[in-house]
């Protein structure tokens, strides 16, 4: 065991370092770059939705609504002279604050409930920003001309991934992730041993909404372009709970495999079948609620059980 | 060694006022009144037996002093302070904490991570580290009897084990007082016996006890004293001999004989 927990950050620091040398090892590989920007943009957001989504179990579909404020603040102020670098934090900021102010009258709802009133956030906010014109830019959106070079973006998409995934790797050990799996597993039981519920849910969420904020401010820099249908859309919200189901929901890594699947599947399908990729989302959704609810990480994990199983039965009889 | 009971702190040594009060409670749902105008006092290192025949009100007053519902009037104190109204987790951390009649463990926590959960949120002031909730929680799970299951998901454990799991939980928040709903509903005259063990030896460790229970024989060994609810309101109050002599209560619970 204790094997294991030693080799698993060792393995994680590896990764990242390797990483980090990408755009300098292979200065021209352009695609290679924008799709690995692409990963580890999405893996931080599948990550930061899992905080609230995961741990907590309050499935929200209305996180598009904190991506597009990240956006949208990012977007305004860089086209006021701002340095786009200077907005990050206050897009993170915004964000928060946002979920804090549509959160908690939220989560005086439960289950089910709670994720209903979630879309609606995420649409009214598409509204607003739909109809704010003077602000937003109305339907046409807002644009600028040119952002930082694609291997600064990279690397600030792999460093926001690399917190959004540390974040997560501290919480399921942490007394803040006892609190958010006694709330998912029984909220009621949680608050009679003196779980303050609805405070350590909207820090969770808070936390989720501040990561994805971030995430939208790159965004913008990489797109140079924010629209309320780009950003605020539905199919956006969805992509977000998609991705952590894939990979494993409440899973630390699961969030990652998931952006993966879910950057290659949309990749592969952009170019030969537009569209399609909407159906091979939803086989992969029915296939993981009918057969593995917790993902791929799930799926292995039962695989590395059974042959746990297997290989102490095999040495039982060797040794009997 | 970790203090599991958090010492009686010295501002509830006022004198001989009671550490938890109810005063002239009432709690109304609609047009049923589940509780009318009880008064109770607990006073420390007591255990208190609340009795009565089914639908007496025993649990909706055990959920009016544990913050989980507000009473419709009357006031409810802990230490001296006001605690009716408040939440359920402010309740506890105060040092009121209380078990579920119908046993709720997190399921897909180890028994270990359960009774963590209590040491981490419990009474205040709480460790903030995770070993020392750890260690806080082995000792309530070694008290309760459940040491050797402490890895076991919670999900595999017998009614029985789940009910101590249950007391571990609440003990692991460091309380003052303990309400214990029914810890005795289902089990056999052996884990009876062992839960009353129990019991007795969180009292010896300066917790006070408040139990519903409808096992009579039980509660006349165990409690110190015992309140009868019957329809809502209390009809007696006292030793437990004179208390089930009592001629009210015998009515309540077997009916008056026919002239």
């Amino acid at each position: 065991m204790s094997k294991v927990h030693v080799a698993r950050p060792l393995i994680a620091a590896a990764a990242l370092l390797c990483a980090v040398l990408v755009p300098f090892a292979y200065p021209h590989a352009e695609y290679a770059l924008d799709v690995l920007f692409l990963i580890f943009l999405y893996g931080a957001m599948s990550a930061a939705w899992n905080i609230i989504g995961g741990f907590a179990g309050q499935i929200s579909f209305g996180h598009a609504a904190f991506l597009g404020v990240g956006a949208y603040a990012t977007m305004i102020l860089w086209s006021g002279g701002w340095s786009p670098w200077a907005t990050v934090p206050i897009a993170g900021g915004l964000a928060a604050i946002y979920s804090i102010v549509v959160g908690v009258p939220s989560f005086r709802l439960r289950g089910p409930y709670f994720s209903i009133a979630t879309i609606g956030i995420g649409e009214a906010t598409r509204l607003v920003a739909l109809n704010w014109s003077k602000l937003t830019g109305g339907a046409s959106g807002l644009t600028m001309a040119a952002g930082p070079p694609p291997q600064v973006q990279y690397l600030s998409a792999l460093a926001l991934c690399a917190a959004a995934f540390g974040i997560s790797w501290w919480i399921v050990r942490s007394r803040f992730g006892f609190a958010l799996a006694a709330i998912k597993q029984d909220t009621d039981a949680a608050q009679t041993l003196g779980v303050d519920t609805t405070l350590f849910k909207t820090l969770a969420l808070a936390l989720s909404a501040a990561l994805v904020g971030i995430a939208g401010s790159i965004y913008a820099m990489h797109y140079l372009y924010v629209s309320p249908d780009s950003v605020f859309g539905f199919s956006t919200a969805i992509a977000l709970v998609i991705m952590p189901i894939i990979g494993g929901v409440g899973t630390v890594w699961g969030p990652l495999i998931g952006a993966i699947v879910y950057t290659f599947i949309r990749e592969q399908f952009a170019v030969k079948l537009a569209n399609a990729d909407l159906l091979a989302f939803g086989l992969l959704l029915v296939a993981i609620v009918l057969f593995e609810p917790k993902g791929i990480v799930g799926a292995w994990e039962s695989i590395v059980a059974r042959r746990g199983i297997r290989k102490r039965a095999a040495g039982a009889t060797a040794g009997g | 060694m970790v203090d599991l009971v958090a010492s009686q702190p010295s501002s509830s040594g006022r004198g001989a006022g009671p550490l938890l009060s109810v005063e002239r409670v009432t709690k109304r749902f609609g047009g049923l009144v589940a509780v009318s105008d009880v008064s109770l006092q607990v006073f420390a290192g007591e255990i208190v037996g609340l009795i009565g025949p089914n639908g007496a009100g025993k649990s909706t007053l055990f959920k009016v002093i544990a913050g989980i519902n507000r009473p419709t009037s009357g006031t409810v104190e802990f230490e001296g302070r006001p605690i009716a109204g408040k939440r359920a987790d402010r309740v506890c951390r105060l040092g009121v904490a209380s078990t579920h009649q119908i046993v709720r463990p997190f399921p897909h926590m180890t028994v270990l991570e359960n009774v963590m959960v209590g040491a981490f949120f419990g009474r205040v002031p709480r460790p903030h580290g995770t070993r020392a909730a750890r260690e806080i929680a082995f000792e309530a799970l070694h008290f309760c009897g459940l040491a050797a299951r402490a890895e076991d998901a919670a999900r595999t454990l017998t009614l029985a084990a789940r009910k101590r799991l249950e007391i571990a939980r609440a003990l692991a928040t460091g309380p003052a007082v303990v309400l214990l709903d029914e810890v005795l509903a289902g089990l056999n005259p052996t884990e009876t016996d062992r839960t009353l063990e129990l019991v007795r030896a969180m009292v010896a460790r300066g917790v006070t006890i408040v139990i519903v229970e409808h096992n009579l024989r039980a509660v006349r060994g165990l409690c110190s004293r015992i309140a009868v609810m019957a329809q809502g309101r209390k009809i007696a109050d006292g030793a437990p001999t004179s208390v089930l002599a009592d001629a009210n209560v015998i009515a309540a619970y077997l009916g008056t004989e026919p002239p």
